[in-house]
């Protein structure tokens, strides 16, 4: 009885096709044949397969690939039409620009006012701070001898009077 | 463009491919299913092959001077894919993994497409068993072993067409098929 035929040799024969050595051996050896038919037969259901899994996938794919692929939607309305939304908005804003820029205006007129009035009462002191107690007890002696020279004065001129 | 002609093709088939190519359109409802199934069979994740079926024809119609005509549209395509889907797995290998993972398909429900799988319930389930038991030895091949696998048999090519788009020698090709089929073969149960 022949030899069957080797895995090898069987996988030859389905990869492509039989030498015709091979072809009589599978003519005269049902064993073998039927391992051929068998493998042949699990191939094909494969590609059955494969292929419908394929054609119920490739729209779907095809489809996310040109959605991919499409530039996103851009709405489009003209020049004329974006110079006057431009000129709208800019008319728009111009009055809180305008009110802002007035407020700040204010603030600073009236900070610099407030700060020019101290540095002109700071000026007119004709003593400077650290100075200020000497100049008080100056400014006391000549008051009572102001005084005490009034009160002279006074009585003199009440004793004058006397 | 000037087309050039090769010793294989003349030059009224290097400009009827040239014109293919450059319309962008009618290349993608020719050459979509082919490209998208070659690549869906090689990594199984249907997001990853749609992404490979369009860098694969938006490449072609942008590189549509380089054609030279020695192979067919649909063989050059099938090389432009071939190196897609191996760069993919390259470059993205961890991620393409877990993805792959996240997306696994489940082989019982796309066996059930084909409702010509078995004349009786029970040949439909020894038959989708089968389509199991492949994919599953396919699934473990090496990548040459594998891409050689789906383009001989889902995109049944012959061993040049599949030399030329794999760039391999045929004598090559036959050893990465018999390799593969033998793991095919052990996994859906030969005997020897």
């Amino acid at each position: 009885m022949t030899e069957h035929l080797p895995g090898n040799r069987i996988a030859e024969c389905v990869a492509a096709g039989p030498a015709p050595e091979e072809r009589r051996h599978l003519a005269e050896c049902a064993q073998c044949a039927a391992e051929v038919a068998r493998l042949e037969s699990a191939l094909g259901h494969f590609r059955e397969a494969v292929r419908g899994w394929s054609e119920g996938q490739s729209a779907g794919a095809l489809g996310k690939a040109r959605a991919a692929r499409r530039p996103p939607a851009r709405v489009w309305f003209g020049w004329p039409v974006w110079a006057a939304v431009a000129l709208a908005a800019a008319l728009a804003v111009a009055p809180v620009y305008e009110t802002v820029r007035d407020r700040r205006q204010a603030a600073q007129a009236l900070a610099d006012a407030q700060l020019l009035e101290q540095v002109g009462q700071d000026v007119s002191e004709s003593v400077p701070s650290p100075m200020e107690p000497l100049a008080q007890l100056v400014s006391w002696d000549s008051a009572s001898q102001e005084s005490s020279q009034g009160n002279t004065s006074n009585s003199s001129q009440n004793g004058e009077t006397q | 463009m000037q087309p050039v002609a090769s010793a294989e093709f003349p030059v009224n088939a290097v400009e009827s491919a040239t014109r293919e190519l450059d319309d962008f359109d009618a290349l993608v409802g020719k050459y979509w299913p082919r490209v998208f199934r070659f690549a869906l069979a090689s990594m199984g994740d249907p997001d990853a092959a749609g992404s490979v079926a369009q860098d694969c024809l938006l490449k072609a119609h942008r590189k549509a001077a380089g054609f030279r005509g020695q192979s067919s549209v649909g063989t050059w395509l099938m090389r432009i894919a071939v190196n897609l889907v191996r760069d993919h797995a390259r470059s993205r290998r961890l991620q393409f993994w877990k993805r792959t993972r996240e997306t696994a398909v489940n082989w019982d429900d796309v066996a059930r497409q084909v409702p010509q799988l078995g004349s009786s319930p029970e040949a439909g389930a020894a038959a989708r068993e089968q389509v199991e038991r492949v994919w599953k030895a396919a699934r473990g091949l090496p990548e040459r072993q594998r891409t050689v696998f789906v383009l001989r048999f889902v995109e049944e090519m012959d061993l040049l067409e599949i030399a030329a788009a794999t760039g391999l020698r045929e004598g090559t090709v036959k050893a990465h098929l018999f390799r593969a089929l033998q793991a095919v073969r052990r996994e859906v149960g030969g005997s020897g």
